[in-house]
């Protein structure tokens, strides 16, 4: 086993704040909110009727275009396999690929794929029209028909992996986690232990989903777990508020190219920041509460630090999964304090769903390239709609619009926790750390 | 090397980890009459069911069993088996924190089931085969089962795992592919060997016999070349410094992608992707093996690339045409069957292989302890 330092070389991003990274840090820099009324669906009998949303797609080119026609022609093309596909064509690009695919990174068999995805999301009126197929109406039972040619396709977690895999014509290991909120993050991770122990030189990384149809919509807001403020739905995310009343649903994508040190510099790569550590727990409490005392959070973060050889003073930054929920925010603060001990009173927490609301399976990719542009410019972006401080929360969440730290940033820390009870935290570190 | 210390199994040579190696030993078939639906009509008649399983009176929570969907109550039962109890931990004497999970389920679609009545309290007035959304939240509403969006979570089993033996380590859940299971014991076994976790549990499990999901293994080509089936297996790792007479473990693994495979019947697929795997797991491993468990499923015709990339030395041994299709159970179910056959001393060293339909692929050498791992 080889314990080779890990360098970022590549970031893409397809979220309700643009198509891109650049668009996606500047809206965030800038407080928008990708938070409106749902235009994709009439939700106007639901509870929630808004959610993050992208309106602009981006525009798939070369190889990445085929791709979709092709798998288009065999009813195997979504939305959430299109937001995948824009997110890595950015960071591929980006690490100096280009559309022969892996080959022009590294040898295909040492390029490794780990993507976060949950099953196929499926549009409420598919799910009626399957089950009212499959069962006589009268009758009810079953009648056995033939299914759309995709739909099994479509309905694997891992099929946006597959696509991509064949995309790029990886043949390394390859792998789809799905816990949830923390997918995403857990891929991460995966990624940065395959190429630290040399199973592969390059890793593409992050995580991909899409929640914004009337399925998902109707059964979280059945669960109580999204906010409800539907008159305001810019001001519904209010991570770490007193008035904080649940999550938003949301869509889009998050992917790295990550790859060993070594390999990076000698091909030429741009360095963009280091992924120095992952931690990865579990709580083992409830399925849907956060542990009070913080301690699935406490737990994680530990570890990362100690994969990533740092201590709790070199932690500048923590981007907060931040949900914005009740008990999420309140554990999480308890988390940090825990995990840094004296160093949380310097720490400034942000959390990146107060503009784009939660995009589940593919929040911990989206967050890892907030994380990697804060250390990068230095800037930490701000909480959004942080009004009313909650005295259960009681860290620096930068409230009042993005902050410049003097002299930069080294370190930050990027927290995914899931439904299930699962948690990851990556810890990213900036070009020049050490 | 990580050891494998303890096996659990439901699946359907049999419920238990005792009666499940009995039924493998004596060559008996775990396939029967499908009496779940009517199969009239349906190509193939039998399944492979656990029998005897009765979730509310063998879980040891009843309370969560409404919670879990079929492949959490059988993926419960195995890890229950696996760890000799829920107090796994305690018993130990390894820290919650210290205990890692890791997993490989299968995604729920039987929760359409759930949706029925909800669905059919929210039908269009205009057209009643048609759906009216905005009812959900009027008539629909109080048919709606709020549980089921967690049900469809593919990490609920490994939840309901991880809260019943109250384990906090590192978590780790996979996607569905049968290849999953043995990245997951891979993985654990990472864990183990990196000091990251003094223990680990995996788990592999699925439920495919439900028609809506066996109607889309007929579309898959999986139907009829193997029936559908179900199955929780579950394995306990620890490092080779643990209090065990008969070691046995995780002496390499492997995994790949078959970039160009478009299907588990590709004509084009003559297995050299699978050979260089195998071949890169045994040279991790360190030497050849006697045996291979592989992903086989008894037809010639698709078993030719898997046959073309498996050691031609090593006698093969078959579980699926037994079992029937067990989706992300396959894997660890294989590994399980493997130990006890080290253990029995039929073979001192078993290649165990999976394959996806996506084309992900993943090898394990399981054998005994005292050979160098990569």
């Amino acid at each position: 086993m080889t314990d080779r330092s890990v360098v970022v070389t590549g970031m893409g991003a397809v979220t309700p704040l643009g198509p891109d990274v650049c668009s996606t840090w500047a809206g965030l820099l800038a407080g928008r909110s990708g938070v409106r009324t749902i235009e994709s669906f009439d939700a106007s009998g639901f509870a929630t009727t808004f959610a993050g949303q992208i309106d602009t797609l981006p525009e798939l080119a070369g190889t990445w275009a085929e791709q979709r026609a092709r798998w288009s022609a065999v009813d195997q093309w979504d939305r959430k396999t299109e937001l995948l596909l824009g997110a890595a064509q950015e960071a591929w690009k980006q690490a100096g690929g280009d559309d022969r695919g892996a080959s022009s990174l590294a040898r295909p068999d040492r390029i490794a794929l780990c993507l976060g995805s949950e099953g196929g999301r499926k549009l409420l009126e598919e799910v009626a029209e399957r089950t009212l197929a499959f069962r006589h109406e009268a009758t009810l039972e079953p009648v056995v028909p033939h299914l759309p040619i995709g739909e099994m396709a479509r309905m694997r977690p891992g099929h946006p992996t597959r696509v991509l895999a064949s995309t790029l014509g990886i043949a390394g290991p390859v792998r789809t986690v799905c816990t949830a909120c923390t997918s995403a993050a857990g891929a991460i991770a995966e990624a940065l232990w395959l190429v630290r122990m040399g199973a592969a030189d390059v890793a593409v990384c992050g995580g991909t989903d899409t929640l914004v149809e009337a399925f998902m919509v109707s059964g979280f807001s059945l669960l109580g777990a999204l906010s409800t403020r539907n008159d305001d739905p810019a001001a519904a995310s209010r991570p770490f508020d007193f008035e904080r009343d649940g999550f938003v649903l949301s869509e889009g994508s998050g992917v790295l190219v990550i790859e060993a040190e070594d390999h990076a510099r000698a091909r030429g790569a741009p360095i963009l920041g280091r992924l120095l550590g992952a931690g990865l727990s579990n709580n083992a409490y409830r399925v849907t509460d956060s542990p009070p005392d913080g301690r699935g959070p406490l737990v994680c973060m530990t570890s990362a630090m100690k994969d990533a050889k740092i201590q709790p003073p070199d932690v500048g930054y923590v981007n907060a999964h931040g949900t914005s929920t009740p008990m999420n925010d309140a554990s999480e603060t308890r988390g940090i304090r825990r995990a840094l001990g004296a160093a949380a009173d310097s720490v400034t927490v942000t959390s990146t769903k107060s503009m784009i609301g939660h995009l589940v399976a593919a929040c911990g990719g989206v967050e890892a390239v907030v994380s990697l542009c804060t250390l990068r410019d230095g800037v930490v972006h701000a909480t959004r709609n942080l009004t009313h401080p909650d005295p259960d929360c009681d860290l620096d969440y930068v409230p009042d619009g993005p902050r410049t730290i003097d002299g930069g940033l080294s370190i930050a820390l990027s927290n995914s926790f899931g439904f299930g009870g699962c948690n990851a935290t990556l810890a990213f570190g900036a070009e020049g750390w050490r | 090397m990580a050891l494998i210390t303890s096996v659990g199994l439901a699946c359907p040579l049999g419920l238990g980890r005792e009666a499940a190696l009995a039924a493998w030993r004596d060559g008996s078939s775990g396939l029967t009459d499908n009496d779940r639906w009517p199969t009239d009509g349906f190509p193939r008649a039998d399944a492979g069911l656990v029998q005897g399983f009765n979730p509310r009176k063998q879980l040891p929570d009843r309370k969560a069993v409404k919670l879990m969907s079929r492949e959490a109550q059988l993926g419960v039962f195995a890890v229950v088996e696996a760890a000799g109890g829920t107090d796994v931990c305690a018993r130990a004497g390894i820290a919650p924190e210290r205990f890692g999970a890791f997993a490989a389920a299968g995604y729920e679609v039987s929760a359409l089931r759930d949706h029925e009545e909800m669905l059919a309290q929210s039908r269009s007035d205009d057209d009643p085969g048609k759906l009216d959304i905005n009812r959900l939240f009027s008539t629909g509403r109080d048919a709606y089962n709020p549980l089921a969006p967690l049900r469809i979570l593919p990490n609920m089993a490994l939840f309901h795992a991880g809260v019943t033996l109250g384990l906090q380590g590192p978590h780790l859940s996979l996607g569905s592919s049968p290849a999953a299971g043995l990245v997951a014991l891979g993985e654990a076994a990472e864990a183990i060997d990196g000091g990251d976790a003094d223990a680990a549990l995996v788990l592999g499990t699925d439920a495919q016999v439900e028609e809506f999901r066996s109607q889309m293994l007929v579309e898959a080509g999986i139907l009829p070349t193997l029936a559908a089936g179900e199955a929780g297996a579950a394995l306990v790792l620890e490092p080779d410094d643990a209090d065990d007479d008969d070691p046995v473990g995780v002496l390499a693994w492997c995994a790949a992608q078959e970039p160009t495979r478009t299907g588990y019947a590709d004509p084009a697929d003559d297995g050299a992707t699978r050979s260089r795997l195998y071949g890169h797991v045994l040279v991790l491993a360190g030497g050849p093996v006697d045996a291979c468990l592989g992903d086989l499923w008894g037809d010639p015709a698709r078993d030719r690339a898997e046959i073309n990339g498996l050691p031609t030395r090593a006698e093969l041994l078959a579980s699926r045409p037994r079992t029937g299709w067990l989706g992300a159970a396959s894997g660890i179910l294989d590994a399980a069957l493997a130990v006890e056959e080290v253990k029995a001393g039929r073979y001192d060293r078993v290649l165990v292989t999976a394959a996806g339909i996506a084309g992900d692929l993943a090898a394990v050498v399981i054998g005994r302890s005292g050979a160098t791992r990569g």
